[in-house]
């Protein structure tokens, strides 16, 4: 039997019948066909659905007869509950990024610097909350935060600090606690990646120049990070900014954000179309917000490597 | 003479040969079924566990699943699968019956599959339209920590009290609680279901916490971020029976009493075997378990004796029977998209 490399076969095959040799010889997009078609069916499809059902009115779980409406977008972009709202969202994404960022980077730092077993236990107890839910995350922050009996204001009452429990729970702070430590995980990782790879070289040859310590960090170790600040940023923004249960469970009932609003559309009114409408807005500002952070991150990157 | 004389007769044969296989597991897939049915969270299920042994007991193969849900999530995967439910019945507050009613995913009742409704009290009976059974009904009162609360409420209007400013907690209008205690506010000054603007005025005034579910208004209540809350009867109780420093109050003018209708949802595959499970729940037997310790479901069938422990959650005498507040849920029931909008503009922005 002859193989398709073997010299025998070496004919010159036609432009068609080259490219389906090379097709079946696993080049090309066929490897990536299982992963396709599972992206299309359980991805495409429903994001295409759900952004159908915006357009159209939905009367009893059926699409209507109206055919295609702009009515529900106008009233959700015409709403100004919806504009507050998502300028929450938009604020406590961005605070809970960057909070993240600030915490984040010295634990990466940290890494880079640490040999042996402390090295190892570090990055095991940056990982280690990725083992258990978010969910039982958040409930945790209930127990820390709650109210007279939570650990931080029973800690603070027995210390003489306060004289009345301060409330925490059901706040944005608490929104925000809760996000910031959910997502460092997030955050870490592409820095501890970046930072602990980086070439000491170029430390070395700035302070050798006279540059102090400080002067090294923000000229030279930050810029040589961007690109892994700017994966992290946009990874932890696009997290916080649609972020369901954190605002829903530490928020409290009077604490909505746009992607709350979704689900109360979605489950509790059944105004599927406003649903679809709101969950249209949260897609696609998130996806503009990303993309600026990271158009932004480019800008940023080619800007220190000018100045280095 | 050969087996098998060509190959279509081959063929037939083992046709054959494999529906003859295949049949004793025909049989058995007949016998096996499962009926699912929505049923309340945590220990107030426990009464429809009872209810589920006792009729799985009586058909071989029949699996009765209680699936614990908020309606409204239920009402929604029942929207979603177009007319393929995958529960067969359903209890609904008076709210969501009416909205069930009008969106037609319930079916009317069948007065003859189901003898027991005869028994039912006729004022509730008329409440479900047609639609199901009037299976319990429950009392929006309100619950309070009795570690900081020295002096219990009496009336709605205690909530207003001004040493309470801002730890009273509330349920989001969204739910048949949130509803009820709004229609509750508005009457208790003034207005009435048709005008709930001074019960929406009356409820900021309170600069009130708001909780999600029945069970997050108990968590604060229990960890000291509220002081009282309206709640109903059954969660109280549900909560002072595990000993947590929560008691509950029928406040004056009345508790508000909402029936719960149990139905079967349209689509379900074994509508003699939910017509069944109807007539058990307005049996003697059931409703004289649901309106013990620790569940107190109001008794919807006549001659049902309230237990003594059930007095501090369920009106036993006729004078209590008569104080109790109704609300005509027609009126509210089709506004409520807008009501929860109204909530969220006024609370969540």
């Amino acid at each position: 039997m002859l193989s398709r490399h073997s010299p025998e076969a070496s004919a010159p095959l036609s432009p068609r019948g080259l490219s389906v040799a090379r097709f079946l010889d696993g080049g090309g997009i066929w490897p990536a066909v299982p992963a396709l078609v599972y992206l299309l069916v359980f991805m495409v499809a429903p994001i295409a659905t759900l952004l159908t059902f915006g357009f159209v009115d939905i009367d009893r779980g059926t699409v209507g007869e109206g055919g295609f409406t702009l009515s529900h977008m106008v009233g959700v972009l015409s709403d100004p509950l919806v504009w507050r709202l998502t300028w929450r969202s938009f604020w406590i994404a961005v605070v809970s990024t960057s909070l993240t960022l600030i915490f984040a980077y010295p634990v990466a730092y940290a890494y880079g610097h640490l040999r042996g077993a402390a090295r190892t236990l570090l990055l095991v107890a940056v990982m280690s909350p990725l083992l258990t839910s978010a969910l039982v995350r958040t409930y945790a922050w209930i127990v820390i935060l709650g109210g007279r009996r939570g650990l931080v204001n029973q800690t603070l009452l027995t210390l003489g600090l306060i004289e009345r429990p301060l409330d925490i729970l059901n706040t944005s702070t608490a929104v925000l606690i809760g996000m910031t430590q959910i997502h460092l995980p997030f955050m870490i990782l592409p820095l501890l990646a970046v930072l602990s790879e980086r070439d000491r070289s170029f430390e070395q040859a700035s302070l050798n120049l006279g540059a102090s310590q400080t002067v090294t960090f923000f000229r030279v170790t930050v810029p040589m990070s961007m690109p892994a600040i700017v994966a992290g940023f946009a990874l932890v923004f696009a997290v916080s900014y649609t972020n369901f249960i954190v605002p829903q469970l530490l928020g409290g009932g009077n604490y909505s954000t746009i992607a709350v609003q979704v689900y109360e559309q979605t489950i509790v009114v059944l105004d599927w179309s406003r649903g679809a409408a709101l969950a249209t807005l949260l897609l696609s500002s998130c996806f503009v917000f990303v993309f600026a952070i990271v158009a932004a991150g480019n800008w940023l990157t080619r800007w220190s490597e000018v100045r280095r | 003479m050969t087996l098998f004389t060509n190959r279509r007769r081959f063929l037939q044969s083992g046709a054959a040969l494999g529906a003859a296989l295949a049949m004793p597991s025909l049989a058995r897939a007949q016998d096996k079924r499962e009926l699912v049915i929505v049923s309340f969270a945590g220990q107030l299920q426990e009464p429809h566990q009872w209810l589920a042994r006792q009729m799985e007991a009586k058909h071989p193969g029949l699996t009765i699943r209680l699936v614990p849900s908020e309606s409204q999530d239920v009402v929604a995967q029942i929207k979603a699968s177009q007319g393929y439910s995958p529960y067969d019945a359903m209890p609904n507050g008076e709210p969501p019956h009416l909205i069930a009613i009008r969106d037609s995913y319930i079916l009317p009742l069948d007065p003859a599959a189901v003898p027991n409704a005869t028994k039912a009290v006729p004022a509730f009976v008329a409440k479900s339209k047609g639609y199901g059974i009037p299976a319990s009904y429950s009392l929006i009162g309100i619950a309070y920590n009795t570690a900081l609360v020295k002096t219990p409420p009496t009336a709605w209007k205690d909530l207003w009290d001004p040493q309470y400013k801002g730890q009273i907690g509330i349920p989001r209008a969204s739910s048949n609680l949130g509803l009820g205690f709004l229609v509750a506010a508005a009457k208790t000054f003034g207005g009435s279901e048709t005008d709930l603007t001074v019960g929406w005025e009356k409820l900021k005034e309170l600069n009130p916490k708001v909780g999600r579910s029945p069970s997050q208004l108990l968590q604060m209540l229990e960890r000291e971020e509220i002081v009282m809350a309206p709640i109903w009867n059954n969660d109280a109780a549900g909560a002072a029976d595990k000993g947590l420093p929560i008691a509950f109050v029928k406040p004056a003018p009345g508790p508000i009493a909402v029936i719960s209708f149990m139905s079967a949802v349209k689509g379900t595959r074994y509508p003699e075997l939910v017509n069944e499970w109807m007539n058990a729940i307005l049996s003697p037997e059931y409703q004289q378990k649901a309106a013990g310790a620790p569940y107190y479901f109001g008794p919807t069938i006549e001659g049902v004796e309230v237990p003594e422990a059930a007095r501090a959650y369920t009106p036993a005498t006729p004078e209590e029977v008569a104080a109790l507040q109704t609300v005509d849920w027609s009126a509210i029931a089709a506004k409520r998209g807008a009501i929860v909008e109204e909530f969220d503009r006024l609370f969540a922005s």
